[in-house]
């Protein structure tokens, strides 16, 4: 009994911070329909600046409240920077670049603190009047988790007399309902926007905060708990506050419960819960259906189609080029080569979910992990040779696509998007706790490929041979009817149905076949790598796909290929010259974003002047 | 036998019962118009009857099989074909294309990855195309096409599903008046070439009074009336609805526009 009680108190103050970061982004989507991919950002960088606040204030609670107080404001102050830098200026463009902008901010962040604050983990003082515990039901609580558990009410509370009771909390309500309509009754719809986004950005600094004397700060926290927060927000129901507290005490409870268990039963669980909810009610919780957003995943124009009459001939010559590249290049440059072609064909993969299907993935690399986990776990606990594992690969990776894109293809637009994410995340999750099996963040050493194929000039050609395959594979099924009735869902989800295509069910199929491909190309980077880590499944590698479709073009047949080398390569290269490369890759990604939305391909074609239509 | 029989369907959206237990029934080879004024619950009687909602009550037989409740890809596969009010086609294909991919599906061919699309039933497609007067735009992007062009290629999409009936939402919406006789001409003559009966709404009481056989008037969700195109013109409660029992402005007794 007083071990339950324990955990539930535990588990509720872990709700607050939760809470406080999914209210935030809840708030801001709801308004802006932007679902901002740094407010993990925004919630570390509140416990960043707490600590440096709270170590010069002194840790009386005066000083302390203060402390956390100023750095929400501040987080806050950056929260409207970024929107009015960045995101003002991209509120007409699809969901995509959203998602693809707000990660780049992400990645500058990370940079920007590690620079600030160094690696190690920074624990904050507890302030000295809530040190100690009080027992409760024979089990010491911690004073600072009863703290946080009244402070999640209290700020919901807040939230909701501030949204209900003030006039600016109405025009915010109004907006959430109708944009147009608030625009068209002569509301500055700026200065609204950027005032929504420095009140998420505070909700998400304070969440920082209050963490700081539970969780030290670290560079982990911004995409563990973006992960957590777009599950809460899904559960909860996108752009309602009740919904966000409801759902983060579940998972926060989940967690607490689950912990003590079996860490790896807690991931299952939450998968579960959101199975359950998704399939009930779609919405959330406390959405609303009408919420959902089916506007199409990115601009859908006539497909170009002088792809199809030169696409083999191109690819064939392509393929001869590659053949012969051994001639020309050392072993390092083959290697590096090898990974181009495994992150060609999970780029060409990624593309058929997105370009084709018109399904926002943000958690394609859950498939590439898959993949390489399943080969490297039958060599290391099976002994089974490379020609198994290779087939096993992208077999362990669709049926994991199965699995999640049964719930995945019942979502559309920026839910469907958190929701794949969220997912990648669960099987990082697995793949980095699960010591005993995955071997944790030790990873799985010694994959190395069968005698035959160990020289790098054959596991080369070993590549070349399965994922140009593949991907030939995957452009057949582009251009067969399965691809085009794929197409027509996502053109017109009406119209689809209407002549008899089940679009959840060729959604589905896409997710999986998609999958699949991306397995394969799992298997073969392990054995590239001679090793797997969890980093292969990690949010940087999806977002790794997504911008290699959003610089070759994401409905550009050969844009993928064109992506992944300059990815790949454009990786390889700045991480040898500097240690602030992402910051330099956030940087490079806000710049195309914002100038070259079309990507390399379709700029040149535009520049081209395509006026044959 | 009746080919479709609507009984007491009803769909009600909060408190607002947008269609309160309407019943009719649309004969083979027959064209029929359902017409009322704005909110009578037309197009959410096409969306029950198209699948897009779910009825709350009542039963929809079609060919003597229940359909009632079925959703859309099972309600084509059965023989109802669908336009939109808004023109619905794949935007991002050619006018052919569009009509492969409704062929493709109506031979259940989607779950083919290894045929190219682009070779498989051309010549059927082309004359689809040709039955509709696009065989010159088969080969154009559709965002290259003109609205009334998109109902056209529409019409064929829904043709190519070899429907035996055909539930047409204000087929002439959003497009010329002086194009408006064309089409439901077209459409008049597809039906006679093919056997097809024909449900549509309309609120261009030229093109109802110029091509149905006849027409159902709907009011506050339920049926007001029921027959022949005359017999509507010229029925008391008819002009009451429409006219609000005063005015002699629009339509209906002048065979103009409401």
């Amino acid at each position: 009994m007083s071990f339950f009680v324990a955990q539930l108190l535990t588990g509720l103050a872990n709700a607050a911070a939760l809470f406080l970061v999914a209210a935030g982004l809840s708030v801001i989507f709801g308004v802006t329909r932007v679902v901002n991919f740094a407010h993990g950002s925004f919630y570390m960088l509140g416990a960043y600046l707490a600590y440096s606040l709270v170590t010069r204030l002194g840790t009386g609670l005066a000083e302390f409240w203060l402390a956390v107080l100023l750095a929400g404001l501040a987080v806050g102050v950056i929260g409207m920077v970024v929107e009015i830098v960045l995101l003002r200026r991209l509120y007409r463009a699809p969901e995509l670049m959203h998602l693809v902008a707000t990660f780049a901010v992400v990645l500058i962040v990370q940079d920007v603190t590690l620079a600030l604050w160094g690696p190690q983990d920074l624990l904050g003082p507890r302030p000295a009047a809530l040190e100690g515990g009080i027992i409760v039901l024979g089990e010491r609580v911690p004073v600072y988790d009863l703290v946080l558990i009244v402070l999640g009410p209290l700020v919901l509370g807040g939230l909701w007399l501030l949204l209900n009771r003030s006039r600016w909390g109405i025009l915010v309500r109004a907006a959430t309902e109708d944009r147009e309509m608030v625009g068209a009754l002569g509301i500055d719809q700026k200065w609204l926007f950027t005032s929504v986004f420095f009140l998420g950005a505070f909700l998400a600094g304070i969440g920082g905060a209050v963490q700081l004397p539970r969780e030290p700060a670290n560079l982990m926290m911004d995409l563990n708990i973006i992960a957590e927060a777009f599950v809460v927000v899904v559960i909860g129901g996108m752009g309602s506050i009740g919904g966000a507290y409801l759902a983060a005490l579940i998972i926060a409870l989940l967690h607490a419960f689950g912990i003590v268990i079996l860490p790896e039963i807690t991931l299952v669980l939450v998968f579960l819960v959101m199975a359950v909810v998704l399939v009930a009610r779609p919405w959330g919780l406390l959405g609303r259906p009408e919420a959902i957003t089916s506007a199409p995943a990115h601009g859908v124009g006539p497909e170009a189609r002088w792809q199809g009459r030169w696409l083999v001939p191109t690819f064939a010559a392509s393929l001869a080029a590659l053949a012969l590249l051994p001639l020309a290049t050392d072993v390092y440059g083959l290697q590096v080569t090898t990974e181009v072609l495994i992150f060609a064909l999970f780029a060409v993969s990624l593309q058929f979910i997105i370009g084709v299907g018109g399904m926002i993935s943000f958690g394609h690399a859950a498939y590439l992990g898959l993949g390489a986990y399943g080969a490297a776990l039958l060599v290391h606990h099976l002994d089974a040779p490379m020609e198994l594992a290779l087939v096993a690969a992208p077999i362990a990776a669709g049926v994991g696509a199965l699995v999640f894109g049964w719930l995945c293809v019942r979502l559309s637009g920026v839910y469907l998007a958190m929701l794949t994410l969220a997912f990648a995340q669960i099987t990082w999750s697995a793949a980095f706790q699960w010591y005993a099996f995955t071997g944790g963040d030790n990873g799985i050493l010694g994959i190395w490929p069968s005698p035959w194929a160990a020289d790098p000039v054959i596991y080369y050609y070993v590549t070349l041979l399965l994922s140009s395959a593949a991907i030939a594979a995957l452009w057949r099924a582009r251009f067969a009817p399965f691809g085009y009735a794929l197409r027509a869902a996502r053109d017109s989800e009406l119209r689809a149905a209407a002549v008899g295509i089940d679009v959840r069910h060729t959604r589905w199929l896409a997710f999986a076949l998609a999958g699949t491909a991306a397995g394969l190309g799992g298997g073969l980077y392990a054995f590239l790598k001679g090793s797997v880590f969890p980093d292969v499944l990690a949010i940087p590698v999806s977002v790794d796909g997504l911008v290699m479709l959003l610089l070759g073009g994401v409905n550009a047949v050969l844009g993928p290929l064109i992506g992944a080398a300059a990815v790949t390569g454009g990786r390889i290269a700045l991480v040898a010259e500097t240690e602030l490369w992402r910051a330099v890759l956030g940087a490079v990604i806000v710049g195309m974003v914002l100038w070259f939305p079309d990507g390399i391909a379709g700029t040149v074609r535009r520049g081209f002047g395509r006026g044959r239509r | 036998m009746s080919l479709l029989a609507v009984e007491g369907l009803a769909k009600a959206f909060g408190g607002v019962r947008a269609v309160a237990g309407i019943g009719f029934m649309v004969q083979p080879g027959e064209m029929v118009a359902i017409i009322g004024p704005n909110g009578a619950g037309k197009t959410t009687c096409f969306n029950l009857l198209g699948g897009q909602l779910r009825p709350d009550a009542g039963r929809v037989t079609f060919g003597g099989r229940n359909i009632t409740g079925w959703a859309p890809p099972a309600l084509a596969r059965a023989g109802i074909g669908r336009t939109f009010q808004v023109a619905q086609v794949f935007r991002s294909m050619t006018a052919r294309e569009n009509v492969q991919v409704a062929r493709a599906a109506c031979r259940r061919r989607l779950l083919s990855l290894l045929r190219s699309l682009a070779g498989t039933d051309t010549a059927e497609a082309d004359r689809l195309l040709d039955a509709v007067g696009l065989a010159a735009a088969a080969d154009q992007p559709v965002t290259a096409l003109a609205y009334a062009d998109l109902k056209r290629l529409e019409l064929a999409v829904a043709l190519a599903g070899e429907p035996i009936l055909l539930l047409m939402d204000e087929p002439t919406a959003g497009i010329a008046a002086s194009e408006r006789q064309a089409l439901m001409a077209l459409v008049r003559n597809l039906v006679a070439a093919r056997g097809l009966s024909v449900l549509f709404t309309e609120h261009d009481m030229d093109v109802v009074f110029g091509h149905a056989d006849r027409v159902i008037v709907m009011h506050e969700g339920a049926l007001l009336a029921d027959g022949a195109p005359e017999r509507i013109r010229t029925d008391p409660r008819v002009r009451e609805v429409y006219l609000g029992g005063s005015l002699d402005d629009v339509g209906i007794a002048a065979g103009g526009q409401a």
